[in-house]
């Protein structure tokens, strides 16, 4: 069966507005989706029906906002392949997972103690790093990336070593679109020792998990990547390495005595979401990932392999006898994200971009996607990305290409 | 409808080659970077006294601020830092201001920017690396 995109793409109400007279062709999903009418339904139902504090209210109001909220924990276990909701905590975002998992992780942390990253890595999982670095000497180490953008497993043995405390990793590039091979990695790290985390922001996307398959202890993704609201993100954790973390922030919501000197927290996931935490946006995560499990997956896979092939071949096709496009990451025809950044000789980024949206209403993203690293290891000041999405249409690729012509027609 | 972004002047200013490079031996320099895309411009700056004899520019970034510096350099000579944050701060109230509330005919071919608020870092990116080279005059 064809997987019917249009009927998809009409429950996202904001694909029919304009961008100057031009019919909107949003190709930056992988910075930010759209997101389903039902998930605003669902966000404006709970506001106007539901909206109360969590945790410590006995009014109506608050057992009804608890209980939407905890029933959103579930959702999001289930979509990940979780034990239970308890292993699921809500941050602000996929930034903010990583950050507090550096916090955490990191208390006991020491000279000598290593954290493994990669080259690949959006800065997300670079800084907080860095930061726990900065606070208490540890080692940072990077694994290198190869040609086509992969994290390059062939030193993988000597890199993680019996010092290695945690090795954390993207799951699937935002500039390359590769796919870590999770299993090989988890298997290493747990076998020397150490704490193995996934950061799921472009992977999430793409339809529910089996974490506990992936071998991860942790995982991380945000919301307004995957249909949902933006201010929301989750740490899954194992819960018997969660219970065994201190937390990272303190206050309110997240502890079982206070005296004046001294404090109790309480069990995961609580432990770690101190003050009011983003109810409404977890009510509409769990919208979220309830609609897009509903959705037909396979037809999904086999549109957006399809559409990401059609972008790879037109800008091959584009530059034949040219040789002015660079495309990275992995080649036509080999598994990846449905996403595709490419360089164009003597025209910047944002170039492109702006004339891509004046005058085609074609949404991209342009600069060095928060990977400067990548970048520089391509010898690159940026590139322009194109990130597809369920919704994207046939339509959407051909204004991309029509516009490319005019890019590559005006700055020559 | 909003203006064209890349006018004839911005592409022909854009180009121009004058004033890009290196000077031997500069009096002042100093490097700006746009964080939000990664750009970077390099301000070289030869001074009579407290003025600008010369300004060269490096720049790694996209047309406008390609045309934003090569401008710069064409109108920085004379100008001493009073000057050129003058200068500066009044090409920033020129992108801010309403369509037509406000003329400044020297930055004329960049009023199309004005309604392009996430493009202002790209033209004024020379003007801050400009201001960086420069030192504050002592109080």
């Amino acid at each position: 069966m064809t997987y019917d995109v249009d009927r998809v793409a009409a429950q996202f109400s904001i694909l029919t507005r304009l961008v100057q007279d031009n019919p909107l062709h949003y190709l930056d999903n992988a910075a930010t989706s759209q997101v389903p009418d039902c998930v605003i339904e669902a966000m404006v139902t709970h506001e106007t029906t539901r909206r109360a504090n969590v945790k410590r209210g006995v009014h109506l109001l608050s057992e009804e906002a608890d209980e939407a909220y905890e029933e959103a924990r579930a959702e999001v276990a289930r979509y990940l392949g979780a034990d239970c909701p308890d292993e699921v905590v809500f941050t602000s975002g996929a930034t903010a997972g990583i950050n507090l998992l550096a916090l955490s992780l990191g208390q006991d942390m020491k000279p000598g103690d290593e954290v493994l990253i990669s080259q690949l890595e959006h800065h997300s999982n670079i800084i907080p790093w860095q930061m726990l670095r900065q606070r208490t000497g540890i080692t940072l180490r990077y694994l290198p990336v190869t040609r086509d953008g992969r994290i390059d497993l062939n030193d993988l043995e000597r890199c993680i070593t019996g010092n290695t405390r945690v090795v954390a990793l993207t799951h699937g590039s935002n500039v390359t679109g590769a796919i870590t091979n999770a299993g090989a990695i988890a298997a290493l790290a747990h076998d020397r020792g150490a704490r193995f985390m996934l950061d799921g922001a472009q992977t999430a996307p793409h339809g529910p998990l089996e974490v506990k398959a992936l071998g991860a202890d942790f995982y991380v993704f945000s919301s307004h990547k995957v249909y949902g609201p933006s201010g929301i993100g989750v740490i899954w954790g194992k819960q018997e390495l969660l219970e065994r973390m201190p937390p990272a922030f303190g206050g309110g919501e997240m502890i079982e005595h206070v005296d004046m000197e001294t404090f109790t927290s309480m069990s995961p996931p609580h432990r770690f979401e101190a003050g009011t935490p983003p109810i409404t946006q977890a009510v509409g995560l769990a919208a979220a990932l309830k609609w897009l499990g509903a959705q037909d997956l396979e037809g999904i896979y086999r549109h957006l392999t399809y559409l990401t092939d059609q972008l790879i071949e037109g800008l091959e096709h584009m530059d034949r006898g040219r040789e002015r496009i660079r495309i990275l990451g992995p080649v036509r025809g080999e598994e990846r994200l449905p996403l595709v950044s490419f360089s164009v000789d003597g025209i910047h980024p944002h170039d492109i971009c702006q004339i891509m949206n004046d005058h085609h209403g074609v949404a991209l993203r342009g600069g060095h996607h928060c990977a400067q690293p990548l970048h520089d290891l391509y010898g690159l000041d940026g590139t322009t990305r194109a990130s597809l999405a369920v919704y994207t249409r046939k339509g959407d690729i051909d204004a991309f290409f029509e516009g490319m012509e005019h890019c590559l027609e005006m700055f020559t | 409808m909003k203006k064209d972004l890349y006018g004839d002047q911005i592409l022909e200013w854009a180009e121009r080659s004058e004033h890009m490079g290196a000077i031997e031996n500069p009096d002042y320099e100093a490097t700006a970077t746009n964080p939000l895309c990664g750009d970077k411009v390099t301000i070289q700056v030869l001074m009579d006294g407290d003025t600008i004899r010369q300004l060269c520019c490096k720049v790694r970034g996209c047309l406008l601020c390609k045309a934003s510096c090569v401008h710069l350099a064409h109108m920085a000579g004379g100008l001493d830092r009073t000057d050129l944050k003058d200068l500066r701060d009044g090409f920033e109230q020129f992108l801010k201001a309403d369509d037509d509330t406000m003329d400044l005919p020297s930055h004329e071919m960049f009023s199309p920017v004005r309604s392009h608020k996430s493009r202002y870092r790209c033209v004024l990116l020379p003007y801050n690396a400009a201001l960086k080279a420069l030192p504050e005059p002592e109080k």
